[in-house]
């Protein structure tokens, strides 16, 4: 049996659509209540035994090899880091990262000790180190787009999918950093001991996220 | 003053009972195994300056070794790994002795992790080193002791082979810039195929096909050379080590070592640490290597000496966890005055320890 941890949310619908066209009989996710391990059986192929978690955990599960292989977006592994193997691109949850603040106003320009209000700190201080700016950040956990806006920071770094919360708050977008998209991760050592049902499962979801 | 503190830094952890006994049990083994084959033991201090690991090939996070000062204010770390102290013996106190010199250790590594992976900053390290003599030979002679070591906590492991320089010879021919082959190479060590197209902006179609094939070439080693040689096609320094690899797992067919063996030629280093041979040793029930090794010629030039050099270093402390060392009963002799009982304890004693001069 394969142990796939899986983001609860947005990504979680997509990837038990694209399960579903491997061939995985989803019926147990479909009527879920309030469980949070679900088994996926396949005619073909092995067990998947699936754990709904946070984006967060998914990531720590896969790490320490609790779960072999993960769901998540690439926001969280750039925030989070980590050494696993991230083996494929499903091309959806599709969003990136951006620099934003209020609407007009020129970041860089002038001396002034800049103050950036973000989820994702570490993702902000590699941007900003990586081009010798220096930035103070500011962790918030909420609606980051409220920073610039009550005057507590001059930008926000955060994920942007359509842009339309931006907008509707007077804000916009300064700079993109990076594209986000669900990702495969794989355990280092799930990847080598299971070598071949692991393969086998990439090879499956490869041909059908095209 | 109030009263002291009763819990341990992170990271940290005292071993009780069984686990002490179990770390202690597997250590001793793996001692005995080196030196049935003929390894030397050596220890080197849990401090040494910081110097030794910050050189030229380091391969350790500054962020991550513990750090204090000596008494005239120089840097000293408590060692992050073995490799390092042990060359700095093998160049300062063994010139002289005889090559190929094969050397075993196990003591204590410190790491400072960040905080809340329960990761150990203190692991029992144990493993090998060969300096000098025949590389091909030394190879083999790691690789085997490896799998000796493996398989003494079941049978469900493998040991992953490929080649540091692998990755190095396909790109050899393309003209990328030094920035864009790190950043290849980083991608490659997280076997992040999606991540190319963005993080590159290649074009260039050779490229963007290795990088998505490469990181999948994991697995058996025939079916892995055969997909291998189809994606390397002319290339012969990719050939060549393609060919070496074959040489060495067809050396461990028809053993109950063949089907342990698994290649990943999609293995990079990220610092150039290894220069040939690597290797990873991975057991059911843990999730991240237990063994790790290589050829580290590169690294012994860091230290200004042209000596070839192989090893590996166990994760004893890990690996110890699964396999649990029962403690046994012993009699409940009694010490009490006028029942002659220090003569019962003694014959006990005597009965089981036989011979107790050194």
């Amino acid at each position: 049996m394969l142990k796939l941890a899986l983001t609860k949310g947005r990504i979680e619908e997509k990837s038990i659509e694209k399960l579903a066209l491997c061939g995985y009989n989803v019926e147990e996710l479909s009527d879920k209540g309030r469980k949070l391990l679900f088994l996926c059986p396949h005619p073909e192929a092995e067990t998947l035994q699936i754990v709904l978690a946070k984006a967060n955990d998914v990531i720590t599960y896969v790490e320490h090899g609790t779960c072999d292989i993960g769901i998540v977006g690439r926001d969280t592994i750039m925030e989070m880091g980590g050494d696993f193997y991230e083996l494929l691109d499903l091309g959806f949850g599709k969003c990136r990262f951006a620099l934003a603040g209020l609407k007009g106003k020129q970041f860089y320009k002038g001396f002034g000790h800049r103050i950036i209000a973000t989820k994702y700190p570490n993702v902000t201080n590699r941007y900003f180190e990586a081009q010798d700016t220096e930035c103070e950040i500011v962790k918030i956990d909420g609606s980051v787009e409220l920073a610039p806006v009550l005057g507590l920071a001059d930008a926000i770094v955060d994920i942007v999918e359509t842009g339309s919360t931006l907008k509707e708050n007077g804000l916009e977008i300064y700079e993109e950093i990076a594209p986000i998209s669900a990702r495969l991760i794989v355990n280092n050592a799930s990847l080598k001991m299971k070598n071949e049902s692991v393969g086998d499962f990439i090879d499956r979801l490869s041909q059908v996220i095209g | 003053m109030g009263i002291v503190r009763k819990y341990l830094p992170a990271g940290t952890r005292d071993l009780i009972f069984e686990e002490a006994a179990s770390v202690r049990n597997l250590d001793n083994r793996l001692m005995n195994l080196y030196l049935t084959l003929g390894f030397r033991p050596i220890e080197t201090p849990v401090l040494e300056y910081y110097d030794v690991f910050n050189h030229e090939k380091r391969y350790i996070s500054e962020k991550s070794i513990f750090k204090l000062s000596d008494q005239e204010g120089r840097l000293v770390a408590l060692r992050p790994d073995n490799t390092s102290p042990v060359i700095r013996v093998v160049l300062s106190k063994l010139k002289d002795a005889d090559y190929p010199l094969k050397i075993c250790y196990s003591q204590p590594i410190f790491r400072n992790h960040i905080a809340f992976h329960a990761k150990k900053s203190q692991i029992l390290q144990s493993g090998i080193e060969i300096i000098g003599g025949n590389k091909q030979e030394e190879d083999l002679r790691c690789l085997f002791t490896s799998l000796a070591c493996l398989r003494m906590c079941g049978s469900d492991y493998k040991l992953e082979i490929g080649n540091a320089r692998f990755f190095d010879t396909l790109v050899a021919g393309f003209s990328i810039s030094e920035q864009e082959r790190n950043d290849l190479r980083t991608l490659m060590a997280a076997k992040n195929s999606g991540g190319y197209s963005f993080a590159l902006n290649m074009t260039n179609p050779i490229v963007l096909k290795l990088a998505r094939e490469l990181p999948r070439l994991c697995g058996s080693p025939r079916q892995v050379l055969i997909r291998a040689r189809a994606l390397v096609q002319d290339n012969r320094d990719s050939l060549s080590i393609l060919d070496e690899l074959e040489t060495v797992c067809s050396t461990f067919s028809g053993t109950e070592f063949e089907d342990k063996i698994i290649l990943d030629l999609g293995i990079v280093q990220k610092i150039n640490y290894y220069t040939g041979l690597v290797f990873r040793g991975y057991v059911s029930g843990i999730g991240e290597a237990v063994l790790s090794g290589g050829r580290y010629d590169d690294l012994m030039q860091s230290f200004g000496a042209d000596l070839s050099a192989c090893g590996f270093g166990i994760n004893v402390s890990d690996l110890s966890e699964l396999c649990r060392t029962p403690i046994p009963r012993v009699p409940d002799l009694s010490f009490r005055e006028g029942q002659n009982s220090i003569k019962n304890a003694l014959d006990y004693l005597n009965g089981i320890q036989g011979d107790t001069s050194c």
